[in-house]
């Protein structure tokens, strides 16, 4: 039964790097940094200045840190965007991004179960450890290029939230499993074709 | 007294917050908003709605077929209030105050109902604090939002379908409260049914044991009004011009004709094009897709809707971003009632906030909208629930740093309606049709011949029956009003108005003639000083963007 899962899993996140190195044959890993020189992002703050009623408040909501600030909080919650992983952003498509389906839809069931429900020795480590790089990738615009850094952890979600569903219904588990491999199936003919 | 703190400081609050400012923020009208207005002022002055019709349940107004429950709702506000924007939004401020009463009421009764061990009392308060503070809900109550009575409504129907369920009350207070949500709002003809099939399917054992004590003819008689006038409003929705306007909303007439697109990349027989690039396929992503997106993060806590302003605080999200923290917590005392183990079966009392929470975005999300804060607003009452309950667990987990961090809550609580009371107009302004007051204004204080009025930012004549409060009668007989269609309608001419596009021109040939247009009908390079002028003003947002010109020409 646990090859069957590790099989499963496989094949569900497999369709991750396949988009990957697919959209991204060069894979052109050149950073390019919320700290970039922004003259738009320059120009916007300036015009926002003169809606406050005096220079010490204006300064204190429009300033550089704001346009550094803003771009970092936009990449973070593009990145914890549940359509991020599962219809390529949608309906918040990344101008000139990567935006491929992630992951099978069904992988959110094994993948929510693990992070909300499974007792886990290694959750905390997992949690802390995703955490941590998503954090990091956020600083990045064109963080999309840099997300195969969470592909482990995605693979032991669906694996370990697939193993504990199974624990605690078989029969529910059998009937998933098998929409899970036929969705699979389907986004990889998708793919393929 | 003491007991009940939280939840009188939440309906202090809460109060202060919905009717504060409440005609001045947002600093405009909606199109909507208007309609209801007039509407309401013509069934007070003539029993009749603006096109003629003896007191409707559905209202035709522009041809978008308006549930009429809270333009009933709006005939005494109207009485007592006259026809201003205070009146038009007093019934929805009144349904968010009466709603933190609700929030409290149903809170109380479904964790009661889960379980005998968990304290009640207080979670239930921080429910209703965390829904009287909700910026969702608070700039909702500030706007004529028939889904916000529509939210309040299906609270108390549920509240009274759970005391049903323990036989503390009839089912008949649960069935009026459901009738009137449907008439409420079109969404509801979906929402209630799905969110009363939850509760029944929960507890359908209890539901069936008090149920059939109804199955006999006398019972069955008092119910069938009930089931007559739920059935009446929603097959009439369905079917007929109003069945019309709820089909061009819907998603699944987006029918961009795939197989065609695909052809010439794929190839004629291609496999691929019935397996992956059909209209099932596509509606089915799109649905999905929309109802995901409902649970962003982004949404609800950094930015709002993408597509317009209108639904939340400009430049914030729907919710207040530490409620991120309240939510997380309250989600994860959830969870662990329904983790193995924990429980001989899973606690019904998650069961029924979560599935709250499940079934909150499906209407919204079978719409063209990829958003809308308007048809998910039924989101913010689970929402509140999950806050509130974060709150008690974080009170119960962290005693030490708990005041720091309410302190900091509370701190933002403060940041996020000092932007939408002080800072939010510039957005606003364009959202709400922020000028239109003033021109009527204008054209009340100049009486001219003729009057020609743009129609670029659509519908201008109900603004101007609204601000003038033109009397009913005369407006019923005139009746000018042009059917759009499967589109919304419209009013080329009333007496002696004309609202339609007019060039620079026109201005200098027309005598006796008030012109009111936008910045392209009346452009930078047009001659103010020309001696045929006798008067000139413009209207500007808050932020200088210019929105009407007003031109009058001499006799």
């Amino acid at each position: 039964m646990k090859n069957f899962i590790l099989i499963l899993s496989i094949l569900a996140f497999i369709i991750w790097p396949l988009n990957f190195f697919r959209a991204n044959p060069q894979l052109n890993l050149e950073p390019q940094t919320i700290f970039v020189q922004d003259y738009q992002g320059r120009q916007l703050i300036l015009r926002n200045i003169n809606l406050y009623p005096n220079v010490y408040l204006a300064r204190l909501f429009q300033n550089k840190a704001v346009i550094v600030t803003n771009k970092y909080f936009n990449n973070l919650f593009n990145i914890l965007d549940l359509n991020y992983y599962f219809f390529g952003s949608h309906p918040r498509e990344v101008v000139g991004g990567l935006n491929y389906t992630r992951l099978p839809l069904l992988t959110i069931l094994p993948i929510l179960w693990f992070l909300f429900i499974t007792q886990h020795p290694k959750k905390k480590t997992f949690l802390l450890s995703i955490s941590i790089f998503i954090l990091i990738i956020s600083f990045f615009i064109n963080h999309y290029v840099y997300d195969f850094i969470l592909w482990p952890f995605f693979l032991l979600f669906i694996f370990y939230g697939l193993e504990d569903l199974i624990k605690i219904n078989l029969n529910f588990s059998t009937i998933f499993s098998f929409c899970l491999l036929i969705e699979t199936i389907y986004e990889l003919a998708h793919l393929i074709s | 007294m003491k007991k009940y703190l939280i939840l009188i400081v939440a309906l202090i609050l809460g109060s202060i917050l919905r009717l504060w400012q409440l005609s001045a923020v947002p600093n405009g009208l909606t199109w909507d908003e208007a309609a209801i207005g007039y509407n309401a002022y013509s069934i007070l002055k003539t029993g009749r709605d603006e096109h003629g019709a003896f007191l409707p349940v559905v209202f035709k107004s522009f041809g978008d077929y308006k549930p009429g429950a809270y333009i009933y709702l709006t005939v005494p506000s109207v009485a007592i209030f006259g026809l201003n924007e205070f009146a038009v939004r007093f019934p929805s401020a009144l349904a968010g105050i009466l709603g933190i009463l609700g929030i409290y009421l149903l809170t109380k009764t479904i964790l009661s109902l889960g379980s005998k061990t968990t304290s009640t009392e207080l979670p239930s308060q921080l429910s209703a604090l965390a829904f009287a503070i909700s910026p969702w809900s608070v700039h909702f109550s500030h706007g004529a939002w028939e889904v916000n009575v529509f939210s309040t409504l299906t609270i108390f129907a549920l509240y009274y379908l759970l005391r049903f369920i323990r036989n503390k009350s009839s089912l008949y207070p649960s069935l009026l409260f459901a009738c009137l949500s449907l008439a409420m709002y079109q969404a509801a003809k979906l929402l209630t049914p799905l969110v009363f099939l939850l509760f029944v399917a929960i507890y359908w054992k209890d539901f069936w044991q008090e149920f059939s004590k109804y199955l006999n003819p006398g019972k069955l008689l008092r119910l069938a009004p009930f089931i007559l006038f739920g059935a009446w409003i929603f097959f009439g929705s369905l079917f007929g011009s109003a069945g019309n306007r709820l089909s061009t909303l819907s998603i699944f007439n987006y029918k961009p004709n795939l197989a065609e697109k695909a052809l010439p990349i794929d190839g004629v027989g291609s496999l691929a094009i019935p397996l992956f690039h059909n209209q099932t396929e596509l509606s089915t992503s799109l649905v999905l897709s929309r109802y995901m997106w409902h649970f962003s993060p982004e949404v609800l806590f950094y930015e709002g809707s993408i597509i317009t302003e209108r639904g939340h605080i400009p430049g914030l999200g729907i919710l207040n971003p530490l409620e991120f923290i309240l939510l997380t917590f309250g989600f994860i005392w959830l969870v662990r009632q329904l983790a193995p183990g924990t429980h001989d079966s899973p606690s019904k009392s998650t069961l029924l906030i979560l599935g709250l929470l499940l079934i909150a975005p499906v209407p919204a999300s079978l719409t063209l909208a990829e958003f809308s804060t308007v048809r998910a607003l039924f989101m913010a009452v689970p929402l509140a629930m999950i806050s509130g309950i974060g709150m008690y667990y974080l009170l119960r987990l962290l005693r030490l740093m708990v005041l720091p961090l309410f302190l900091l809550y509370f701190l933002l609580v403060f940041y996020v309606f000092d932007s939408y009371f002080l800072h939010s107009q510039t957005a606003f302004s364009t959202e709400y049709n922020y000028g239109y007051k003033q021109v009527v204004e204008i054209i009340k204080e100049n009486p001219t011949k003729r009057v020609i009025f743009t129609d670029v930012f659509g519908q201008p004549y109900i603004y101007y029956l609204f601000y003038t409060a033109f009397d009913p009668k005369t407006y019923q007989a005139s009746d000018g009003f042009v059917d759009g269609g499967l589109d919304v309608g419209k009013v080329n001419k009333l007496a002696n108005v004309e609202f339609r596009q007019f060039s620079s021109p026109e201005i200098m040939t027309e005598k006796d003639t008030l012109f009111v247009g936008s910045e392209g009908n009346i452009n930078n390079q047009f001659d103010i000083t020309s001696p045929n002028i006798a008067l000139f003003r413009q209207f500007q947002t808050p932020d200088n963007h210019i929105i009407f010109r007003v031109i009058k020409t001499k006799p």
